[in-house]
């Protein structure tokens, strides 16, 4: 599954990151790195960004750079 | 002694910056690039210098605002860095410091917010994390004034002590940069960049650096074959692999040095006001209604002020002045130069002072507190489309308002590319000053379907952007290029003292401008309304240099249906205040009337020119501030004429066509 399909207030675990370059390294920095946890906290009224939680920093992400984020699982 | 202060965005460093110099900035542009640069001295050391840079999440640009702070630091070489970080979200910091260490400059790590990090419950210790990073560490609160002085005592110390070079976690991913800071060594020594920095850089992918390398071809493909077998070892890709393996060396830190602070009761705050703010169906209708607050403030009360009070203010001093001139004898025309041409055209402009003041109060006290950033998030889906963020839409509904402010808070926008699409996109909007004009002709020539025409020109503006922005879009969305990646920040209350200095900057900014350019263009235009082409001073406006130059162009509005001197004439006197076309209109034709020179389907053209023409000098002023660039201000004063001129032709074809 991808994090652009995490339903809001569910927490994954990150299995690996798609994409390729700089927009792969800047997910990557962020915090998005394989085995960490994520948590889907709400989305944008219109549907998308999704607000996201991950090593205790808040960030958003639209869907085009939340689904090259595949996830293990889903709490 | 010159210090440079990195960190990430939201981390209080404009705060910090403003304690420590006092709140006294010279603003400036990094060169070739439109990107503010903040440099101050420090209170108390008048030959340290501090700058200002944008923040950033990691040395590996994705905008070119990041990009200015990277080549800051390894073209110029600031003699220290004050890293400032978020207490409260240590792990995002620390992964900066450690890659800041790879540079070799000097650094001291400012743990900003420590107050709200205490108030939570939660610690940091100091002197160990300060032992394993390296370098001396500080806890400081710049909203409350606390640990400053310790801070520039620790930059004084480290100046000639460069941070240790911090072990990577993996010891495969340690080998692999040590392998590559050899091989790439010579290389990076060359281009002026540190070695260790390099070879992460190689690691990671940076195109950026890579190819200031200038890597020979046996170089390269040694290094491809060190980060292959290490992406064999460690099962993961280079870039992976390496932020993976700093990632662990700062869960380590934070697990040995800090304690995480309960979730503070701003952060409850925050997490409960998004859930009305930010997620819910509710979040649109309250941004509207804080729109027209916003609205309501400026260009309603302020823009009151400005009409009833400020404005006569003005004329009335105008006036004193004609008198005093008259009663020293001075010249007549020297009198009307004052008066017609200086104040008149200055003080159109200056009045605005007023709405612009209170915009830019309200927009900075709302971006402090953390709404804006809630902002961009509600509007982003229908801007990413256009190749742009949900922040810009707070600069183009400013546009309906006055482009002068709009390109103003289009300035605020974090992103360069950003700044420069939506100061490119709010000439588009529709301005208040044209209302008039509309009015007029609406009133005049479609007496029964007044409202609707004029609902239509603002709805052909807002379309001509959204094409406009469509056709702009020359890198196609799933590129490689990264897309802009926001924050929620807690919401914390404003400080006045900031917004005031951030107004005050920006208004000093607005006036210098308006005493140069508007006045430039103001006696220039006044020069050509008061003299016949024999340079001999006319009082029958119609043969003034600017009348014989409306004649001279009006051929080529033929097309349009208004080719008439007055219209012209009145078209010309737009480009300085769009307010003067009603104004110059009505002198022009006096008892004629608008029906002398206009048919329903010219009246109809005629407002969709005003609607798309050159923005007044006022802001095309703005926009050249914001790009930099003469060549791209005129070429943006050239383009929206020639799309106006087509729309014009076009709409006069189809309506002469329809009736």
């Amino acid at each position: 599954m991808t994090l652009d399909k995490l339903p809001n207030g569910r927490t994954g675990i990150i299995s690996s990151v798609g994409g390729r370059g700089a927009q792969r390294l800047r997910l990557l920095e962020l915090g998005l790195t394989p085995g960490t946890r994520v948590t889907a906290v709400r989305r944008a009224p219109l549907g998308e960004p999704v607000q996201l939680l991950a090593r205790g920093c808040c960030f958003t992400l639209r869907n085009t750079q939340a689904e090259r984020i595949h996830l293990e699982a889903a709490e | 002694m010159r210090l440079a202060l990195v960190g990430n965005r939201n981390c209080g460093k404009s705060t910090l910056f403003n304690r420590l110099t006092g709140g006294n900035a010279r603003v400036g542009n990094f060169p070739g690039v439109t990107v503010e640069r903040k440099s101050g001295i420090v209170l108390g050391h008048e030959d340290w210098e501090i700058v200002d840079l944008p923040g950033i999440c990691s040395l590996h640009p994705c905008s070119p605002d990041e990009a200015v702070t990277r080549d800051f630091l390894l073209s110029e070489r600031p003699d220290v860095i004050i890293n400032a970080a978020d207490s409260t979200a240590l792990e995002r910091a620390l992964y900066l410091t450690l890659q800041l260490t790879q540079l070799g400059i000097p650094a001291v790590l400012a743990l900003n917010m420590s107050d709200e990090l205490r108030a939570g419950g939660g610690s940091v210790d100091e002197g160990a994390l300060s032992s394993v990073l390296g370098m001396p560490v500080v806890s400081v609160s710049a909203q409350l004034g606390q640990g400053l002085d310790e801070l520039l005592e620790q930059c004084w110390k480290v100046q000639r002590c460069p941070p240790r070079q911090s072990v990577h976690a993996f010891a495969a991913v340690e080998g692999c940069l040590c392998a590559l800071e050899n091989i790439a060594g010579p290389a990076a020594e060359r281009a002026g960049i540190p070695a260790r920095f390099a070879a992460s850089c190689l690691m990671a992918g940076d195109s950026g650096i890579i190819s200031l390398l200038k890597l020979g071809s046996a170089e390269s493909g040694a290094a491809e074959r060190l980060i292959a077998d290490a992406e064999r070892e460690l099962g993961h890709d280079g870039a992976e692999a390496l932020v993976s393996s700093r990632y662990a060396a700062v869960d380590r830190l934070c697990r040995e040095c800090v304690t995480q602070p309960e979730q503070s009761r701003a952060d409850r705050l925050t997490h409960s006001a998004d859930r009305l703010l930010a997620g819910s169906a509710a979040a649109i209708p309250l941004f509207a209604c804080v729109m027209l607050g916003i609205f309501y403030l400026s260009f309603g009360l302020a823009g009151g002020f400005s009409e009833h009070v400020f404005g006569p203010a003005l004329d009335a001093l105008c006036a004193h002045a004609d008198s005093a001139m008259l009663r020293f004898g001075v010249h007549p025309l020297i009198c009307s130069l004052v008066s017609d041409g200086i104040f008149a055209g200055i003080g159109s402009v200056l009045r605005f002072l007023p709405v612009i003041f209170t915009l830019l109060f309200t927009l900075s006290l709302l971006e402090q507190c953390g709404y804006l950033a809630r902002v961009a998030f509600i509007a982003d889906r229908p801007f990413a489309r256009l190749g742009m963020s949900g922040a810009c839409i707070v600069p183009l509904l400013l546009g309906f308002g006055c482009p002068v402010p709009a390109v103003t808070a289009a300035r605020t926008l974090p992103d360069g590319r950003e700044r420069l699409a939506a100061a490119a996109l709010v000439p588009f909007m529709s301005c208040s000053a044209k209302l008039p004009v509309y009015s007029l002709f609406a009133a005049a020539f479609f007496p029964r379907g007044r409202a609707f025409v004029i609902f239509a020109l603002y709805l052909l503006g807002i379309l001509c952007m959204v094409l406009f922005s469509s056709f702009r879009l020359r890198t196609p969305p799933d590129s490689e290029v990264p897309g802009l990646i926001t924050e929620l920040p807690r919401y914390r209350l404003p400080s006045l003292r900031d917004t005031l200095n951030l107004v005050h900057e920006k208004s000093i900014d607005f006036l210098r401008r308006t005493f140069t350019l508007i006045l430039l263009a103001s006696i220039a235009v006044w020069f050509m309304s008061s003299f016949d082409s024999r340079l001999s001073p006319v009082s029958d406006p119609a043969q003034s240099l600017l009348a014989v130059l409306g004649g001279f162009i009006s051929p080529l509005f033929a097309p349009l249906g208004f080719g008439d001197w007055r219209v012209c004439t009145a078209l010309i006197a737009g480009l300085l205040a769009k307010e003067a076309i009603v104004g110059t209109l009505g002198v022009l034709l006096g008892a004629s009337g608008l029906g002398a020179v206009f048919t329903p389907c010219s009246a109809l053209s005629f407002l969709v020119f005003v609607l798309l023409y050159t923005p007044c000098a006022a802001a095309l002023s703005c926009i050249h501030r914001e790009t930099g660039s003469a060549a791209k201000t005129a070429g943006t004063a050239l383009f929206h004429l020639t799309l106006a001129w087509l729309c014009s032709a076009v709409t006069y074809m189809l309506a002469a066509w329809f009736t």
